[in-house]
């Protein structure tokens, strides 16, 4: 059961709708793992349900009975509702599988330190997003970051002087704030990792490395 | 609970298409709900051709998922306000060409893994009472923040008023209907109460 939540300005975000970049994401990957923010999720949806039965209502044009009719009668699907399978008792949450596989297989890890990393291709302007595999015990280098961090752990867990997170966990790092995670000794993590803006480096030997980062 | 519930009518009309396909049945759900439809995709900024459009593909899944709706784990409203959501997202996508779509962001639960009834229709009409009696500068953030595509501080600057007082106008909104949320629960346990 996860101790780290998505406040409820976020929830309402998502519930409405106005998350579909990394941000939403990661909240779909949260709710997966969280039955307190999905029931959150629905109070959240039911009151847009009825914030939009109470909007004036807006003319239709005159055609729209009759061309609602023709989509009826064509036999095209919209892609959307080919049901997807999803395990759900995967190591991956639902929203990840189509990117990750079930366990993982299908992720490309790169990275030339022992963390590993692959990127989601589903970045927008403001987001990007990745998951991280650090191995047991191993420090993330110190940084910091332009804008907000977010993350999901979906196996494992990590310290960051601030708090220890386990599976399940939605952590929100602020920007400016310079943070040092490690992974916990008994198991390797993986993280949904999701950043606004770029990353800074703040050690002194990877300091260099912050113009190839961005 | 004096007048009759507008939900009750939706609820036979969805339940007539889902278990005879009935034309007529949906025929009077699109006049009813088609129009509140467009007029949710337009306020978050489509222009009119295009959220009729959205309309009529939401519609389309109401038509093909009818079967789906339970009354007991969501009101119409909110279940007709998922569908409409997920297909405004997805017909965006497809411009856009975005890799995450509606399924993405909220996969259909497996059958037999639903979570219990938080909002049944006695919840919802519960609800209704309490959005409409939320003072109307309450119920204007509450809007602009379900509506429209502005985050909060856009909503200060368009409002003119600080960032403070979007924050505190929504928090106190959402604890008004919070405590309804929890008085219906209280509700419910009497009425189940006096009925056994």
């Amino acid at each position: 059961m996860a101790t780290y939540h998505p406040d409820d300005d976020t929830l309402i975000s998502f519930a409405a709708g106005k998350l579909t970049n990394p941000l939403g994401l990661i909240l779909a990957c949260h709710l997966q793992s969280c039955p307190q923010c999905r029931q959150r999720a629905v109070h959240f949806e039911a009151i847009a349900g009825e914030l939009l039965f109470s909007l004036p209502a807006t003319q239709l044009s005159s055609e729209a009975w009759q061309s609602m009719q023709a989509k009826l009668a064509s036999k095209e699907t919209t892609p959307s509702l080919d049901q997807r399978k999803y395990r759900s008792h995967s190591l991956v949450p639902a929203p990840l599988q189509r990117f990750a596989g079930n366990q993982f297989e299908r992720v490309k890890w790169t990275g030339i330190t022992r963390i590993k990393s692959y990127t989601l291709p589903i970045a927008d302007k403001r987001f990007s997003a990745r998951l991280l595999k650090i191995p047991a015990g191993v420090a993330v280098p110190m940084h910091t970051h332009a804008g907000l961090e977010l993350t999901q752990v979906i196996y494992g867990g990590f310290s960051d002087g601030q708090g220890h997170y386990l599976a399940g966990d939605y952590v929100e790092a602020t920007p400016h704030h310079t943070h040092q995670p490690v992974a916990d000794k008994d198991s390797d993590c993986i993280c949904l990792a999701v950043q606004e803006g770029p990353i800074r480096m703040t050690g002194p030997l990877l300091k260099w490395l912050n113009p190839f980062l961005a | 609970m004096t007048e009759p519930d507008p939900s009750v009518r939706l609820i036979y009309l969805l339940e007539r298409i889902a278990q005879e396909q009935c034309q007529d049945a949906f025929s009077e759900l699109f006049q009813s709900v088609a129009p509140r439809l467009k007029a949710y995709a337009m306020k978050l900024g489509s222009p009119p051709m295009e959220a009729e459009e959205i309309a009529q593909d939401s519609m389309l899944t109401v038509w093909r998922k009818a079967a789906q709706f339970n009354p007991r784990l969501a009101s119409p409203h909110t279940w007709l306000f998922t569908i409409a959501r997920n297909r405004r997202i997805d017909f965006y996508r497809k411009q856009r060409e975005e890799l995450l779509d509606s399924d993405d962001l909220w996969p259909d639960p497996e059958s037999g893994e639903l979570d219990v009834a938080v909002s049944s229709d006695l919840d919802a009409q519960l609800l209704r009472t309490l959005i409409d009696a939320l003072p109307a500068d309450q119920r204007q953030v509450l809007f602009k923040m379900y509506f429209e595509d502005k985050s909060h501080s856009e909503i200060a600057e368009e409002m003119d008023i600080p960032l403070g007082t979007v924050k505190s106008r929504l928090r106190l909104a959402m604890a008004k209907l919070e405590n309804l949320a929890q008085e219906q629960f209280v509700w419910l346990l009497i009425i189940l109460t006096t009925i056994h």
